[in-house]
């Protein structure tokens, strides 16, 4: 058994977002080890371990908002999907757009999967448990880097 | 009253022209007639005096009698008159080079001399200025009342020949572009035509008389009027052509069309200011429901966390606020979702295209099957056709009639039947159900949005899924109505284009 905890990097700028994905992630059974970027600079920040994140963890997985200040979350979802070193880690959309023109956005820039946010709290809820449920449970990650 | 004599040269134009007066009489001015008679006299008393013996076979013998008091009387008459064609006449005469006749004292016919031919009170005889004339009573109509109408008629009227000279005009010419008609007669049609347009209406004019045809001139573009002090304005110009054995005559009816452009300026300009602050209105909707839900998110969510969190581990009251915090935050959501929606209608539309109803209305009722079986309901349709709409919308309309038949039920089971029926050029499709009616002092209110003829809690929604449905059908240029019995049932129509044919 891993006993790791699974790193899960957080794209959000909305501290009360942030909270209410860290109060549904909270109830988990699932080992999780939560950081959060507040925009698209930052994030990449983080996924260089540079800036305030110097030493951070690479994450297993991405819950990416695309709203974001400075740099949006197409823009750093184009950065991920295009760096070769951080284009292996799975990023899931979350969006409360359910505008088509941002879904077919996503997945060109290479999304692996969007999901919109429910307005609903308990759906909301379900809703990221499902996600860690899925990808963390029964997905096969690719293997971590070590180093 | 002195006559000369007149020689045969005189007798023989004099002729001519009482011939073409004679036979135009009907269709020319009344002056004429008085003129002609004058003339007439004159032959008559020519021949009496010596002269050669005049066509008299040729004028109803009555004229031969005539004396020379009436002959006096006569001329008097059209003296007095000074009627139109006096000048007329005069004028284009003069441009022709034709000798004037010279009126003396009032009523005395004084004779030109030398080259001079007869004048009778002004009027010349020149065989080119009859054969202008002739064509004109041809090219219009033999009848006087038709000469008179074109002298009355509201628009102006100018009848050009084949060279583009002006042979006629009528009140209206005169008053629209400030000119008398003996500045125009014998001028280029040009002359009415703003400088910068003239050398184009020169070409279109030689093209016009290639092929001479009954149109409008100039469709598509802006035509404008030359006044004689400058100005110019906006008309519209009609063009009549006519051929005869003198050749081909055009009559343009000219219409001065500023007070109309005025008023379409106005109605363009204030439909476009009716469309930019409707699309600012629908813009603001959209924008303020959209970026009202994701507070609206925050409240509801972090209410509901409370709720879930400390529900009973404070006091009653706390539990009441946080249960009435999230039932207000909960109802905002809807209407503001709802409110989305609707804005998105005008705002977020697709183009109209074929569509298959029946597959849409398939798919809706697919998409509501857990609804549907819920309330035991029974929804049936007859064969539907294609129409021209937005598939998406055409759904949501579906949708949010069957919904309402089904919300609205009694009793029994709701039973739902759909079809539609041709109407004119549209379709006229017709969704019935069995539920509780609507009574007839609500119709007027059942469209508005946000209105609910329940009390809460009875019938749960925002009131706003047929405000949505009219929207939509007002967006297809369609109509929705509906019958209601109480008790009984409510039938809702709405009209939907046909699909456009293949092609089109």
């Amino acid at each position: 058994m891993i006993t790791d905890p699974f790193h899960l990097l957080l794209v959000e700028d909305n501290p009360a977002d942030v909270d209410l994905a860290k109060e549904a992630l909270d109830q988990s059974r699932i080992k999780l080890d939560i950081s959060v970027a507040n925009d698209g600079l930052d994030a990449m920040d983080y996924l260089r371990g540079r800036g305030r994140h110097v030493g951070a963890c690479r994450p297993d997985l991405i819950l990416l908002d695309l709203n974001l200040p400075r740099r949006n979350g197409r823009e750093l979802l184009a950065d991920i999907k295009q760096d070769p070193d951080l284009k292996r880690i799975p990023v899931v959309v979350l969006s409360s757009s359910e505008a088509e023109k941002d879904i077919l956005q996503s997945y060109d820039l290479g999304a692996n999967c969007y999901i919109s946010k429910s307005v609903d709290l308990r759906v909301f809820q379900k809703i990221v448990h499902s996600i860690e449920g899925f990808w963390f449970t029964i997905v096969k990650l690719p293997p971590r880097i070590e180093g | 009253m002195q006559l000369t004599k007149l020689g045969p040269e005189h007798q023989r134009c004099l002729k001519d022209y009482l011939d073409f007066f004679e036979r135009h009489r009907a269709s020319l001015l009344p002056e004429v007639e008085r003129v002609s008679a004058a003339a007439a006299a004159i032959l008559d008393v020519q021949g009496a005096a010596g002269g050669e013996p005049a066509a008299h076979d040729t004028f109803p013998p009555s004229r031969s009698q005539r004396t020379l008091a009436e002959i006096s009387t006569r001329c008097g008459q059209f003296v007095d008159g000074g009627g139109k064609l006096e000048v007329w006449l005069t004028a284009s005469l003069a441009v022709r080079k034709s000798v004037l006749a010279v009126l003396r004292d009032e009523g005395t016919i004084q004779i030109g001399e030398e080259q001079s031919i007869l004048l009778g009170l002004g009027i010349t005889l020149d065989v080119a200025t009859a054969a202008v004339a002739q064509r004109i009573a041809e090219g219009e109509s033999a009848d006087a009342p038709f000469r008179i109408a074109f002298e009355a008629a509201p628009t102006g009227m100018v009848i050009v020949d084949r060279q583009g000279l002006i042979v006629v005009v009528n009140c209206q010419i005169e008053q629209l572009f400030g000119y008398g008609r003996q500045e125009l007669i014998g001028q280029p049609i040009e002359l009415l035509v703003p400088v910068r347009f003239r050398e184009a209406h020169r070409r279109h004019r030689g093209a016009f008389a290639e092929s001479p045809t009954s149109r409008m001139m100039g469709v598509g573009r802006d035509l404008y009027g030359l006044r004689k002090d400058g100005s110019e304005f906006p008309v519209e110009i009609g063009l009549n052509p006519s051929s005869s054995a003198t050749g081909l005559s055009i009559l343009a009816v000219i219409a001065d069309i500023s007070e109309r452009k005025r008023t379409q300026e106005a109605l363009v300009a204030k439909m476009s200011e009716l469309q930019r602050s409707n699309e600012e209105l629908e813009q603001f909707a959209y924008v303020a429901s959209h970026d009202m839900q994701e507070p609206l998110r925050m409240v509801v969510s972090y209410a509901t966390l409370l709720s879930e969190r400390y529900q009973g581990k404070l006091d009653e009251k706390a539990d009441k606020f946080i249960r009435y915090a999230v039932e207000g935050a909960t109802r905002m959501q809807h209407l503001v979702a709802d409110l989305l929606t609707y804005s998105r209608v005008g705002s977020q539309g697709r183009p109209l295209k074929p569509v298959n109803a029946q597959a849409v209305l398939e798919k809706t009722i697919e998409g509501m099957r857990k609804t549907i079986d819920d309330s035991a309901a029974k929804v049936t349709y007859d064969q539907l056709p294609m129409v021209n709409a937005d598939s998406v919308q055409l759904a949501q309309l579906f949708q949010n009639l069957i919904s309402n038949a089904l919300k609205f039920h009694r009793e029994e089971p709701p039973r739902i039947h759909i079809a539609a029926k041709p109407a004119e050029d549209k379709w006229r499709f017709s969704v019935q159900d069995n539920g509780i009616g609507i009574e007839s002092e609500h119709h007027d209110r059942i469209f508005q949005m946000f209105q609910r003829l329940h009390e809460r809690g009875k019938y749960d929604g925002s009131g706003i899924g047929l405000t949505i449905a009219k929207k939509i059908i007002e967006r297809h240029r369609g109509r929705i109505w509906f019958e209601s019995q109480l008790g009984q049932g409510t039938t809702f129509f709405f009209t939907l284009p046909t699909a456009a044919r293949e092609g089109k």
